[in-house]
């Protein structure tokens, strides 16, 4: 595990560059299972109030990296920075408290609780009462549990899903369940959003919808990595995007610079002239 | 000192066969059957109702006993287990097994009553065998036996084939027309004979008693953890281990500390080697 | 939590007026023992509901730290002389301490291997009551002193079980309906859900196993107190799973549920004597029913019964999104 502290002249530049920035960085990671590997040297920079996409054909290595971002694989090589410090051995519940909020890609629910308990849920890393203190139901644990309340109908309300504030998460619709998801890890206040394929069965209306709310999760100051199938949808909605075959970095730069490349067109399509806008 | 240790063998084999009836319905269902203990238990009682009882002759004993084994074993899979894994709710076979395993020893205490009672010999033999008693020889024989014959069945028939087949991948098992619903339903009925058998011959050791059960259930599934889940040599050697090590104990100890040093052994294992000493890292199931 | 229904203050008050008042205004014995026994129960299992049906954690082995609970104060008040009171939280404390190592395994080990080891862990329990004769009496048991002053009659003793089991009924309340209550209920159906949120799955389970343990201690303390005399065969795995059933047939993530499964099944064979004789028989097989046709419990049924009588308006189908709203959270989370 490298030490950001050791002396630059020890370490390759990108690893200082990414210790020294405010960003959610992998650097060169590599990560085999068995014989396969799903991913070779592959470095990203989330940078706050940035959307970043994340996008390439299926088995590129999309959600590996974020699973290894978040926490929930451990990589071979390379390393996971955030503001400066070296994460690659925190475990995924001690990284939230470096604001690392994500989605999955079948929403992760609590089926039995409410929406609003759902989105509560997510808060609880912000919680500071211990277990007497809620056990008594001491003035402070009440507070707090009123602020978060307040908080998540906020969350819930924007999202637009107010109305189903007391309805059981298991008896939403897709659409809601992946909003509800998206709710719960605003709820922790986060400095970085990792969403997973969020538009995954989601109608062109709900999609339209979550670009709006992506957006303004952007302009709120929060870093935002978005892995999608839906080209189109990242093309639009995303400030630089960075483009996966075979767990190798292809391209990554601008939407625009990213749909005419070559490669990527390549990659997706087989090799005609055609641009990646027209999907 | 021979003598401690052949009781331990004993005991032990008892053990081990409770783990490869446990073994044998984990793999055509992913669960374990905590009537598992009660089954063998029945084997027991039913050999000393038939046979010592009714004074039947020991053949029609025997037989009786096992298919009632069998029929119970079927029983788990159709009112236990069938239902809630289609359901695939993660826990709830835990409670399933649970209840029915309880109802089988609540029946047999209600029907056989709360004290031990002894088991007819089987083969004409006076009691001053010493260590060559059958109640320690039978036991130990058996279990070999039907490990023996589960080895047979898996490695040299198609049914084995189809059967291990499907235990390792019942997905495509099934894609491929192997009808995994029938083999299951088999294969519990198949363990609760095995168990029945490994009980009775059992019988002269633990006495027909209604509180064997559980004891089985639990010290069944050490021998299973220790051994490694799925493994039949492991349900073998967790079985004599676990079985010789708590007579040992005993005899240098006292024997009042039997559950004390049974889970102690399985804390110990378990700490080393989680998945057994010859378990594979997947078998364990959440 | 949000509970349409259970939560309110003034629904709990009035029942807890009612359960208190009718045994002592009955003026029968029998009736005021049973309504303790219940009571001593409850104490109990109110603390392993948490465990099992808000954590989802398979603890079959509470009746060993029940059995504790009496023992302690059957050796350290009947054969020390010590007051019995202090007998009682010393029982709470040593059960909190045996809870805690009970949760420890919970930390590693997968479903079935727990609930295995909680059984062994019980009935190692019963081994050394029966082992170590000189202390605890060995087979035949020990008697229990009551406790002193206005407590030592049947309706002093009865209102310190209702003391008892309304405080910690109201301090597990609070822990289910505030921040930890969530918590516990993703550690139960989503570990995955748990760590995306942060959750510390081990120091939450281990923090509750703890308070559950304490409360089986109190509860098996009060026990002997009201049967007066312990052997070992009183805690028999057989009584565990009782426990167990009250809660799986009340229903998960629910207090009123449970209460009602130990009401129910507490009752059963004090109302007829032939269900006493099956009682164990009848309890496996009410558990049996329950897992197969009505799986989340009584709680369930009450809720369905709930939203048929009292049904809500369907959603409206449009979402609306409210972005200003949704920026303005974002931009100050309030804590």
């Amino acid at each position: 595990m490298k030490n950001p502290s050791i002396s630059a002249d020890f370490l390759p530049p990108l690893t200082v560059a990414a210790a020294r920035s405010q960003k959610l960085a992998a650097v060169g990671i590599t990560k085999k299972f068995g014989g396969l590997t799903a991913l070779d040297n592959v470095s990203l920079d989330l940078a706050r109030s940035t959307i970043h996409g994340l996008i390439g054909p299926n088995g590129s290595g999309k959600t590996s990296l974020l699973n290894m971002l978040s926490g929930y694989y451990v990589m071979d090589t390379g390393d996971v920075f955030c503001g400066g410090q070296n994460l690659s051995r925190v475990s995924v519940e001690d990284r939230v408290k470096h604001r690392i909020a994500r989605t999955f890609q079948t929403p992760r629910l609590l089926g039995d609780l409410t929406s609003l308990d759902n989105v509560m849920s997510g808060a609880w890393s912000r919680t500071r009462s211990g277990f007497l203190a809620s056990a008594f139901a001491l003035p402070s644990a009440r507070k707090e549990e009123r602020e978060i309340r307040q908080h998540s109908e906020k969350l819930l309300k924007g999202l637009g899903l107010g109305e189903l504030m007391n309805r059981r998460a298991n008896t939403l619709e897709h659409g809601d369940q992946r909003f509800l998801e998206i709710g719960r890890a605003l709820a922790m206040s986060p400095d970085y959003l990792l969403l997973d394929e969020p538009a995954g069965g989601l109608t062109d209306g709900e999609i339209a919808h979550l670009e709006e709310v992506i957006k303004v999760v952007r302009d709120a100051g929060i870093g935002v990595l978005l892995v999608e199938h839906h080209t189109d949808f990242v093309f639009r909605t995303c400030d630089e995007v960075t483009v996966l075959d075979l767990g190798k970095v292809i391209v990554h730069g601008k939407p625009a610079e990213v749909q005419n490349h070559e490669e990527v067109i390549r990659v997706y399509l087989g090799g005609t002239n055609a641009s990646l806008a027209k999907n | 000192m021979l003598t401690v240790i052949i009781t331990g063998l004993a005991i032990g084999s008892l053990y081990a066969a409770a783990a490869l009836v446990y073994n044998l319905m984990y793999s055509s269902s992913k669960v374990l059957s905590v009537t598992t203990g009660h089954i063998c238990m029945l084997g027991g009682v039913c050999g000393a109702y038939f046979i010592g009882v009714l004074k039947w002759p020991i053949i029609a004993g025997l037989l009786l006993s096992v298919a009632i084994g069998m029929i119970v074993g079927l029983l788990t899979e159709i009112v236990a287990v069938r239902r809630i894994v289609a359901r695939s709710s993660d826990h709830l076979w835990i409670l399933s097994t649970l209840a029915f395993g309880s109802i089988i020893q609540q029946t047999t205490l209600l029907a056989w009553g709360t004290e031990p009672r002894p088991f007819p010999r089987l083969i004409p033999q006076d009691y001053s065998a010493g260590m060559w008693d059958q109640k320690f020889w039978l036991p130990i024989v058996c279990t070999l036996g039907l490990a023996a014959a589960i080895h047979l069945f898996m490695h040299r028939t198609m049914y084995g084939k189809l059967f291990s087949a499907m235990s390792q991948d019942e997905f495509a098992a099934r894609a491929r027309g192997v009808p995994t619903e029938r083999i299951r339903a088999a294969s519990y009925a198949a363990a609760g004979g095995l168990g029945s058998i490994a009980g009775f011959a059992a019988g002269q050791l633990t006495y027909a008693y209604f509180a064997v059960g559980l004891m089985l259930t639990l010290n069944g599934f050490i021998a299973l953890a220790v051994g490694g889940i799925g493994s039949n040599v492991g349900a073998l050697v967790g079985g004599a281990l676990l079985g010789v090590f708590t007579a040992l104990a005993s005899y240098y100890f006292g024997g009042e500390y039997q559950q004390t040093m049974c889970l102690g052994l399985l804390m110990l294992i378990l700490l080393i080697k989680p998945s057994g000493l010859f378990g594979t890292r997947e078998a364990r199931p959440v | 939590m949000t509970h349409p229904l259970f939560g309110r203050k003034g629904a709990g008050a009035l029942a807890l007026l009612v359960a208190v008042m009718l045994p002592l205004l009955s003026g029968d014995r029998y009736l005021l023992h049973v309504a303790s026994l219940i009571g001593t129960y409850w104490v109990l299992i109110i603390g392993l509901n948490l465990i099992v049906g808000y954590m989802g954690q398979l603890s079959v082995g509470h009746v060993g730290l029940f059995a504790i609970g009496a023992y302690t104060v059957a050796i350290g008040s009947g054969v020390h002389g010590l007051s019995p009171e202090l007998a009682l939280v010393i029982a709470g404390v040593l059960g909190a301490l045996c809870g805690f190592v009970l949760g420890v395994p919970s930390l590693r080990l997968p479903g079935f291997y727990f609930a295995m080891t909680t059984l062994g862990l019980s009935l190692i329990v019963g081994e050394v009551l029966v082992a170590q004769r000189d202390v605890t009496g060995g087979g035949a048991g020990l008697p229990v002193p009551g406790f002193s002053g206005p407590l030592a009659t049947p309706s002093g003793l009865y209102l310190l079980v209702v003391g008892v089991a309304a405080l910690i009924s109201l301090v597990s309340w609070n822990i289910t309906r505030l921040m930890w209550g969530r918590a516990m209920v993703s550690i139960r159906d989503s570990s995955v859900a748990a760590a995306a949120i942060g959750v510390p799955a081990g120091r939450v389970k281990l923090t509750l196993f703890t308070f559950s343990g304490f409360t089986a201690g109190v509860a098996g303390a009060l026990f002997g107190a009201l049967q007066s005399y312990v052997t070992p065969e009183t805690f028999h795995f057989d009584l565990g799973l009782f426990f167990f059933i009250c809660i799986v047939i009340g229903g998960k993530g629910s207090i009123l549920g449970p209460f009602l499964g130990t009401v129910v099944l507490t009752l059963l064979p004090e109302v007829s004597a032939s269900f006493a004789v099956v009682g164990h028989f009848l309890y496996a097989l009410v558990l049996l029913f329950v897992v197969l046709l009505v799986p989340d419990g009584i709680s369930s049924v009450l809720r369905w019964l709930i939203e048929r009588f009292w049904p809500r308006p369907n959603p409206p189908t449009h979402r609306q999104l409210d972005l200003p709203l949704l920026a303005s959270a974002l931009r100050s989370p309030g804590s």
